[in-house]
């Protein structure tokens, strides 16, 4: 978060969708890096305007909440010179626009801090040490006419995150949050009878587990940075609490560009009408396997929920404990596919009984009935859930 | 042909003819646990580390739990290095039997009686009812040469809490977990012969799984318990919260990640921990530390992960002096 973002793209697009990222630390390092998602959006038909990809500045959810509010600072306030950009991004955000299709969030600035208000008017501002390094005359300014606030509690994430969806959702934008590793270097605690307040570690496992609960409700999609981490090594990938090394930001953008894929008014952006309906992975077990049923017919229309296929993994060699544990045999693992989007099922690549691999192709899906293209490899995978129907 | 080889030849024919795991095999490895253990040599197992010391101090730390907890006995030779005496690491790596109220019930279990037919039909562990937890002193299951060692340390896990279900019996009010069972019988038998389905069906009601705040209900009572009961100094052990591999990030068609319910558990230890005081070793943290790739799912950890863990419990121990404040002390040796 010591990084100065930058507000970018191409504003002469007006009616090109607007993909807003608040880069915290986090999301400046991944999705949000140079050049990254911009070169994931290069749309094969020239004539279609690209979106457009605005870095806004790093900012605690409530700050983020009185972007979208679109109240102005008061005009009575003299501001030290070079504080205005920093106090101006407190009340500035492109996702309140029409167009706005897509807002990149991460909590990782409501883990470490709180807010910091304004004593007379009550506006909140991101701690500026979040964006820049204050002259000493600009710290006594913002000392005089601030007061820091304690980390927000979950409650006030919540609260943040329901009036962020509300936003999002009337604007018809998709919201996708970041979580946090919950690993701390350097602190190791077990015994929290001894231990005045609450270690970091325990904050952000309780602001962790808010995101899994309210997710579903209301509707934001989650990249989950703690597992991310943590498939990695956070003993090697955690910088400081929620500073990640290169190589970790560089799978949580890879994530993050996975779930953008996804967000309905972006698809278009990423290849044709045309998504793929692929095997899901379950698990690190599941490698391969049998499509046993499908539960759709060709052509025929899709909505979010709907039960797609089933498959069955038979092959879970990695599972060394599950074969002790069932006296020596191999266990099968029936996972059965649900929609998470809408679309027309147009083809049907893989029939009944067929082996499969994870990542494989199985059926073909439009956003219209007639969508075709001719190169299905390069397209988007469908959005879907899965649901172990048996172990 | 090395003695290690043949070893393996005779333990192959003997499997051929009596199956695996029969009793011959398990009396003729205890025998030779115990030989190994008089004369002086450490004996490790999955589930279980001895080591005989100088004099007749004894130390000993119970785990009970899911798998997870298996990782307690790769602190054994550590502590073998701390105490002088005899040291004994035993684990309990069970969840289908170590649910906190089925460990709660234990203390008041049904008749034998009521019970026999379930036993023997689900194939229960013949000390699935007998209150083992809170006996003052335990042994190895199988490993009678070793003798019994002093619940010096007791582990908790939190794993079958937050995976398992159990069922009540409908006439007589216990609780059981059928466990895998069926996994170890022959598939087809059972698709063919679905009796004992329909008797598990109309002999059980599900209860399903247990709530956060009963489940802390309950580990209050266990560790306040095992202290009063044992004299055993009493740490508990969280999970790893995330799932290994799983990329969803829309969870609105699957009802929510299952790594939620495990979150919460972890917070609420961590709290029950801060009341009680007793330390909770954050097995969350050191498994994502040395990295998840390695592992099949949240509950069975990779030996670099289990090393950690196992220096962390030495450090506990340690730091409340636990492992010094045991020496010296006449059995059973016990932890105020």
């Amino acid at each position: 978060m010591d990084r100065p973002p930058s507000t970018d793209g191409d504003h002469s697009a007006a009616t090109s969708p607007i993909i807003v990222l608040v880069c915290t630390d986090d999301i400046a390092r991944s999705v949000a890096r140079h050049g990254f998602l911009e070169g994931r959006l290069a749309s094969p038909e020239p004539s279609r305007p690209r979106p457009t990809v605005v870095r806004e500045p790093a900012a605690p959810l409530p700050v983020v909440v009185q972007r979208l509010t679109g109240i102005q600072p008061p005009p009575d306030l003299s501001v030290p010179a070079g504080l205005e950009p920093w106090l101006e991004s407190s009340f500035t955000t492109r996702i309140a626009e029409s167009a706005a299709a897509l807002l990149v969030v991460s909590v990782a600035a409501d883990v470490l801090g709180g807010v910091w208000r304004h004593r007379r008017h009550g506006f909140v501002v991101a701690p500026p040490e979040t964006a820049m390094a204050p002259t000493p005359e600009q710290r006594r300014w913002l000392e005089q006419e601030f007061a820091p606030e304690l980390p927000p509690s979950p409650a006030d994430i919540e609260a943040a995150l329901r009036t962020l969806a509300k936003h999002t959702e009337e604007m018809g934008a998709h919201l996708l949050v970041f979580n946090v590793s919950t690993f701390t270097p350097d602190e190791k605690v077990y015994d929290l009878a001894g231990f005045a307040g609450e270690p970091l570690a325990l904050r952000a496992q309780r602001i962790d587990l808010l995101l899994d609960t309210v997710a579903g409700e209301l509707g934001f999609s989650l990249v989950d940075v703690d597992r991310i981490v943590a498939e990695l090594g956070a003993g090697e990938h955690v910088r400081r609490p929620a500073i990640y090394s290169d190589a970790a930001c560089a799978a949580c953008a890879e994530e993050a560009a996975g779930a953008i894929v996804d967000v309905p008014t972006l698809r278009q952006f990423f290849g044709t009408d045309v998504m793929r309906l692929v095997v899901p992975r379950y698990d690190k077990r599941t490698i391969a396997g049998r499509l046993v049923r499908w539960h759709r017919t060709a052509p025929g229309l899709v909505q979010r929920g709907d039960p797609l296929f089933d498959v069955r993994f038979d092959d879970l060699s990695h599972a060394l404990d599950a074969r002790q544990n069932s006296g020596g045999k191999r266990r099968s693992l029936l996972v059965s596919v649900l929609a998470a989007g809408d679309g027309h099922l147009t083809d049907i690549v893989c029939q009944e009984g067929d082996e499969v691999e994870v990542g494989a192709t199985v059926a073909v899906v439009g956003t219209s009935p007639g969508a075709k293209t001719d190169d299905l490899a390069s397209t988007a995978s469908f959005p879907v859930g899965v649901k172990v129907a048996t172990r | 042909m090395s003695r290690v080889s043949l070893r393996r030849i005779g333990l192959r024919r003997m499997r051929s003819w009596l199956g695996r795991s029969s009793g011959t095999e398990q009396a003729v490895r205890s025998a030779r646990n115990a030989v190994k253990y008089r004369l002086g040599k450490s004996v490790t197992r999955r589930d279980f580390y001895a080591s005989r010391g100088n004099g007749s101090d004894r130390f000993g730390l119970y785990g009970i739990g899911g798998c997870d907890v298996l990782t307690v006995v790769k602190a054994g030779p550590r502590l073998a290095k701390l105490f002088p005496g005899s040291v004994c690491v035993t684990a309990v790596g069970k969840a289908p039997q170590t649910r906190s109220d089925l460990l709660l019930q234990t203390l008041d279990p049904p008749s034998p009686e009521l019970t026999a037919e379930v036993m023997e039909r689900l194939s229960l562990d013949p000390a699935y009812f007998t209150p083992r937890l809170f006996e003052r002193e335990f042994s190895v299951p199988h490993q009678a040469g070793l003798g019994r060692f002093p619940k010096n340390v007791v582990v908790l896990s939190i794993s079958a809490d937050a995976s398992r279900t159990l069922y009540r019996h409908r006439e007589h009010g216990y609780l059981v977990d059928p466990g895998g069972w069926w996994l170890t019988t022959d598939m087809q038998a059972v698709l063919n012969d679905l009796s004992s389905v329909k008797w598990f069906a109309a002999t059980f009601k599900k209860v399903g799984r247990i709530g956060v705040a009963e489940s802390m209900d309950n580990f209050a009572k266990l560790v306040t318990l095992v202290r009063q009961r044992t004299g055993a100094f009493v740490i508990a052990m969280n999970v790893l919260t995330v799932d290994p591999g799983l990329t969803a990030m829309d969870y609105d068609p699957i009802g929510g990640p299952p790594r939620a319910r495990r979150r919460e558990f972890a917070i609420a230890m961590a709290e029950l921990g801060r009341t009680l005081e007793f330390p909770v070793i954050d097995i969350d943290r050191l498994a994502k530390q040395e990295g998840i790739s390695g592992q099949a799912d949240f509950v069975h950890y990779t030996l670099d992960q289990k090393r950690l863990v196992a220096q962390e419990l030495v450090d506990v121990l340690q730091d409340h002096e636990i492992i010094g404040a045991a020496a010296g002390r006449r059995q059973p040796a016990g932890v105020a």
